[in-house]
Parts: C-alpha cells; sequence; structure tokens
C-alpha cells in the first residue's frame, strides 16, 4: 500500500511540475499575443481565464481518458487480487472514478494559475513594442564566465549559459526530470527488492524432497509404519529409518547436500503465543535463509531468529531466551542471528509454508531437535 | 466644445535616473480633430500615444478621455476603456494569426459584449466599406500589408470608438499602399473621427493631418497647423 500511494504521489507532483512548465513556455512563446489582446480590451481577469481554459481542455480529456483506462486496467489486476486473498468480485469505487478528475483538474488548474496570473501581468507596451517576453533577469554572469571558456565551441557555451536567464523554469524542468528518475529509480529498486525477498522467503538454494525407501508402499520399499498399527510389528527405530532415508538421497545422482530438518511449535518465556522453531539435523547454512545480521549458529546453545521474533521480545542479537517444549526447558546464552522476516503477520513465528510442496518427515522428535540448539 | 482628449502636465519615467520619455506635456485634442504627432526616434511619440490608449500610466499629471480619467483607471477599468472608447491601429497591423479576417475584426465587439447578430451586421459594415469583403474567412498571413492594414483599421472600428490612435499606420507600407491608408484615415476623419496619428513622416502629416505637435526629448517643441492637404 505505501508503494503504491508513494507512486501515485510521484504521479501527482509530475503532473503539477509539467503543467506548470508547459503553461509558462506558452506565456513566454505567447507574449506578443497577450499583448495585442489586452491592447484590444483583454481585462487581466480575461488573460487568466484563456489560459488556464488552454489547459483545462487537454486536462479534461486526459481525466477522462485516464479514468477509463484505469478501470480497464484494473480489471484483470483486481481480478488476480480477488483470486489470491479468496474474495468476491473487486471493483474500482463509484466515488474514485468522480473524486480523481475533480482533484486532478483543480491541480491542474494550481499548477497553471501562476504563469497565467504572470501572463496577466505583463506590460501589453513592452509585448507589443518587443514582441518578446520580459527580459530574463539573470543569466549575464554565465553569459560572461561561459563565453570566455575556449575550449568549448561557443554554440556550446550560448546553450550552457540558457538555463541561467530563467531559473525558475530551470527548476521546474530540473524537479520534473527528478521526479521521473526517482519514479524510475523506485520502480525498478523496488521490482528487484520485491523479487530478492521472494526468492529468500521460498529458500530457493534449497528443496524439500520426500523420499520412499525401498520396498515401501505399492510398487515395494519400506513402509514407516505408526505405533501399534499393525499387528505384532515394531516400527523400525529413528536411526535406522535416518540411516535408510541418507542413503536414499545419497544414491541419488545429483545430490550435493543433504539436511534432515523439523518443527515444532515451542514456548518462550515472555511470548504468550507459541512460537514455530526448526531443528535442522546438521549444517544447514545452504539451504537459502538470508541474514540480515550475524552468522549462522554454530554452536549449542545458538539460534537464528526472525525480526518479528525480535520485534515481539523487544530483544536484540545476542541476548539470551528460554524456551519450553513437551516439559522441557532449555537455556542457553545464545548468540542469534536475525533472519529475514517471514511473509506471515509479526505475530504469527512460524516459518512460511509452500503449499503444494512435500515436506520431509524424518522423524517425530522435533524437541530433542530444538534442544540441542539449546544444549 | 469640450476637449475629448486632456492631458494636463503630464510626464512619464521608465527609470529613476534617465531622462523622461514624456516631460510635462499637456495637451488637448478636441472631437473630431486629426492630430499628427511627430518627432524623431526616441522622442516620445509612442509613449505619448500609449499614456493616452490607458496602454501605460504616467508618472505624474492626468490623463482624461472624454469622461474618464484614464490614469485612475484599475486594470480592468482600462480595458473597458479600452474596448469602447479607443481604437488602436498598430505599424506592424498585430492582427491574431490564427484568427480569420471576420474573427478578428469581431473580437473587440464580442469582447464589449455586443449580441452577436449585431456583431456580424457590424462586421459586414466594415468589411465593405474597407474593400476586404472577398478576404472575410481568409487568414492574416495571406494577406498583402496594405489588406492586414485595413482589416486592423476596421478592428479598431467596430465598437465605433471616440478616439483612433494610429502608431505609424504606414510604417511597414510601401508608398502606393501607404497612400492608400492614408486616405482611408482621412475619409474617417472627414465624416467626424476623432484621429491621433503618429509619425515620422511630414509629407504623411502634412496630408492628412488639420494639426501636427513637434516633440523633442519627450516636450512639445511646437504645436500648430499643418499645411494645407493638396
Amino acid at each position: 500500500m505505501p508503494f503504491i500511494v508513494a507512486f501515485g504521489l510521484i504521479g501527482l507532483v509530475m503532473s503539477v511540475l509539467i503543467v506548470a512548465n508547459v503553461v509558462s513556455g506558452a506565456v513566454v512563446a505567447g507574449t506578443r499575443r497577450i499583448g495585442v489582446l489586452k491592447s484590444i480590451g483583454f481585462s487581466p481577469g480575461q488573460v487568466v481565464a484563456a489560459y488556464l481554459i488552454q489547459v483545462a481542455v487537454p486536462a479534461l480529456a486526459g481525466c477522462a481518458a485516464g479514468v477509463g483506462v484505469g478501470n480497464l486496467l484494473s480489471v484483470p489486476l483486481l481480478g488476480q487480487t480477488a483470486q489470491v486473498y479468496g474474495v468476491g468480485a473487486l471493483a474500482v469505487p463509484f466515488w474514485v472514478d468522480l473524486a480523481v478528475p475533480l482533484a486532478m483538474l483543480a491541480l491542474t488548474g494550481a499548477a497553471a494559475l501562476a504563469p497565467a496570473v504572470r501572463a496577466a501581468r505583463l506590460s501589453a507596451v513592452q509585448a507589443i513594442a518587443t514582441g518578446r517576453a520580459p527580459r530574463p533577469s539573470g543569466g549575464y554572469a554565465a553569459h560572461r564566465l561561459l563565453g570566455r571558456a575556449r575550449l568549448l565551441p561557443r554554440p556550446v557555451t550560448i546553450g550552457l549559459a540558457g538555463p541561467f536567464a530563467r531559473p525558475a523554469r530551470t527548476v521546474v524542468t530540473l524537479a520534473a526530470i527528478v521526479f521521473g528518475g526517482l519514479a524510475v529509480t523506485f520502480a525498478v529498486g523496488l521490482g528487484t527488492s520485491l523479487d530478492r525477498v521472494e526468492a529468500d522467503l521460498s529458500h530457493a538454494a534449497a528443496q524439500p524432497v520426500q523420499v520412499s525407501l525401498p520396498g515401501s508402499g505399492p510398487g515395494g520399499g519400506v513402509s514407516i509404519i505408526k505405533p501399534g498399527s499393525g499387528p505384532g510389528v515394531s516400527p523400525p527405530p529413528l536411526a535406522a529409518q535416518e540411516r535408510a532415508v541418507q542413503a536414499a538421497l545419497r544414491a541419488q545422482p545429483g545430490t550435493l547436500r543433504y539436511v534432515a530438518e523439523a518443527d515444532d511449535q515451542i514456548s518462550v518465556l515472555g511470548l504468550a503465543d507459541r512460537v514455530s522453531l526448526v531443528g535442522f539435523g546438521g549444517d544447514a547454512s545452504w539451504t537459502g535463509y538470508t541474514l540480515i545480521t550475524g552468522h549462522w549458529y554454530a554452536e549449542p546453545g545458538q539460534a537464528d531468529v526472525n525480526t518479528p521474533f525480535l520485534t515481539a521480545t523487544g530483544a536484540a542479537v545476542g541476548d539470551t531466551y528460554t524456551l519450553t517444549a513437551g516439559g522441557r526447558r532449555s537455556h542457553g546464552a545464545d548468540r542469534r542471528r536475525d533472519l529475514r522476516p517471514s511473509r506471515r503477520p509479526p505475530g504469527d513465528h512460524r516459518r512460511a509454508a509452500h503449499p503444494g510442496r512435500p515436506g520431509s518427515r524424518p522423524g517425530r522428535e522435533p524437541v530433542r531437535r530444538g534442544a540441542q540448539a539449546g544444549r | 466644445m469640450a476637449n475629448l482628449v486632456q492631458l494636463s502636465d503630464v510626464t512619464k519615467r521608465y527609470d529613476h535616473d534617465g531622462a523622461p520619455a514624456v516631460d510635462h506635456v499637456s495637451l488637448a485634442v478636441a472631437p473630431g480633430e486629426a492630430l499628427d504627432v511627430m518627432g524623431p526616434s526616441g522622442s516620445g511619440k509612442s509613449t505619448l500615444l500609449n499614456l493616452v490608449a490607458g496602454l501605460d500610466r504616467p508618472t505624474s499629471g492626468e490623463v482624461r478621455v472624454g469622461e474618464d480619467r484614464v490614469d485612475k483607471l484599475s486594470e480592468t477599468g482600462l480595458a473597458r476603456f479600452r474596448r469602447r472608447q479607443v481604437g488602436m491601429i498598430f505599424q506592424f497591423f498585430n492582427l491574431l494569426d490564427d484568427m480569420t479576417v471576420a474573427d478578428n475584426i469581431a473580437l473587440p465587439a464580442q469582447l464589449a459584449g455586443l449580441p452577436a447578430a449585431k456583431t456580424r451586421a457590424r462586421v459586414d459594415e466594415l468589411l465593405a466599406a474597407l474593400r476586404i469583403g472577398p478576404h472575410r474567412d481568409a487568414y492574416p498571413a495571406r494577406l498583402s500589408g496594405g489588406e492586414r492594414q485595413r482589416v486592423a483599421i476596421a478592428r479598431a472600428l467596430v465598437n465605433r470608438p471616440a478616439l483612433l490612435l494610429a502608431d505609424e499606420p504606414t510604417g511597414a507600407l510601401d508608398t502606393a499602399t501607404g497612400e492608400e491608408i492614408g486616405e482611408l484615415l482621412l475619409d474617417l476623419n472627414s465624416s467626424g473621427q476623432t484621429l491621433i496619428l503618429v509619425t515620422h513622416n511630414p509629407d504623411l502629416a502634412a496630408r492628412y493631418a488639420r494639426r501636427v505637435i513637434q516633440l523633442v526629448d519627450g516636450q512639445i517643441a511646437s504645436d500648430g497647423s499643418a499645411r494645407s492637404r493638396t
């Protein structure tokens, strides 16, 4: 939302600057005409009205076209949004179609007013006699200085001194270009940043895999049997299961690295809600978590946390936490690192889930893994 | 007979330190009179005309045209004054190039609030009187200098102003065309139009004005009758 508002504001500012520049240019170009009009009886108010209407007509057409095109373009965008959020049909509110053109017309009129008033105050005598705008108030020093520049061609130095002759117009033009560059930079930077956030949140460096062991289920392999699910059949020990899984992964061509992962909900002293804990059975620094500060945990008693966690606890990297899981408490002087924030709201500390991906569930003792971090 | 134009000790100074463009000038012009203002370049001729037209304000002194105290009018009042009381003719015509001949002539009448039908009738009358009827729908760029000046005269006369001001009306024209325009102005004056004409051409002044004043350095050097017209 803030990004959309920012883009809207940039667009508004640029519209104002462009209108002011255009009308100002029209006043300069139409100086003789203004003098003639005043000589035959145009009042200053009528001169102002003439220039405001000159801008109002294209502004009106532009607003009407903008509302139409905006509504058309909003159909696919709002349709996608409705689908993502699972809500009913979305549309641009009726009041927006009325309020925006009115606001733009008002803004356009305000931008054109200053140069139009300047036109009304032009001396008719000077305008008729000389046929040009009043002599520029500045730029003489720039002309003199640049005139001494021997290394530059004279046409170049004359052009370089030109902007100083009308500093107000130069500033407005410069501001319009600055805002244009700002908008482009903002858009490109925003897009790049969002792409990076998407990649970091999705942990693109690693893919969770589901392993079917040989002899398990239809087509062969060993089944992971739940306790008590079969008459007289005991499930294989967890360690044996893990060894089988790791062997299966190593046997796959193209496997570069692997690490076991498990998650659970734990309690943190001082937080009302439980917190999601993800544990790894080895070095998981390569799995694609992007660190903001600090480094990946390297010793027992260390853990990496995300920004919402630090915000909720009011703590900083290096603080100590007491974790509770399955009735066990673990303490430790943790050197926490700050992970990239989850997509979920700050109150929800679960790691972002990826619908549709198979998960790895090598075992069901996540507490032990979490406790390993706290040992 | 009350004067139509009355200037009382009028001074116009553009620069506080420099010499005044018009220096303590007092002048009266009667209704129906044709006055020629002559002088060398920079003598203040055009400045004097602009003061009478209300295009410029005097530094001191009074300017009266008819019932109006021109130097005291507001900007809106001056605009209204120029619409109704004054018709201006310029050396370089100053027509609006993006409007037709008829539209150029009609513009002051429309500003003055004349109804559309009366405006059209008045425009037709002037087109015929000035012999530019065939160019009604043409644009000024397509006309000769003489034709453009006729359009400018028609525009100046559309609201039947009490006073016609002409600043070097033949300055941009060849001799023959200049004489045509001069004759036109003479005819207008003969029918009662008050005319103040600025020119540096003594022949033009002698032929088309009854009274000539000489301006030198912003002051009236002489004010007398012109040589009789031939």
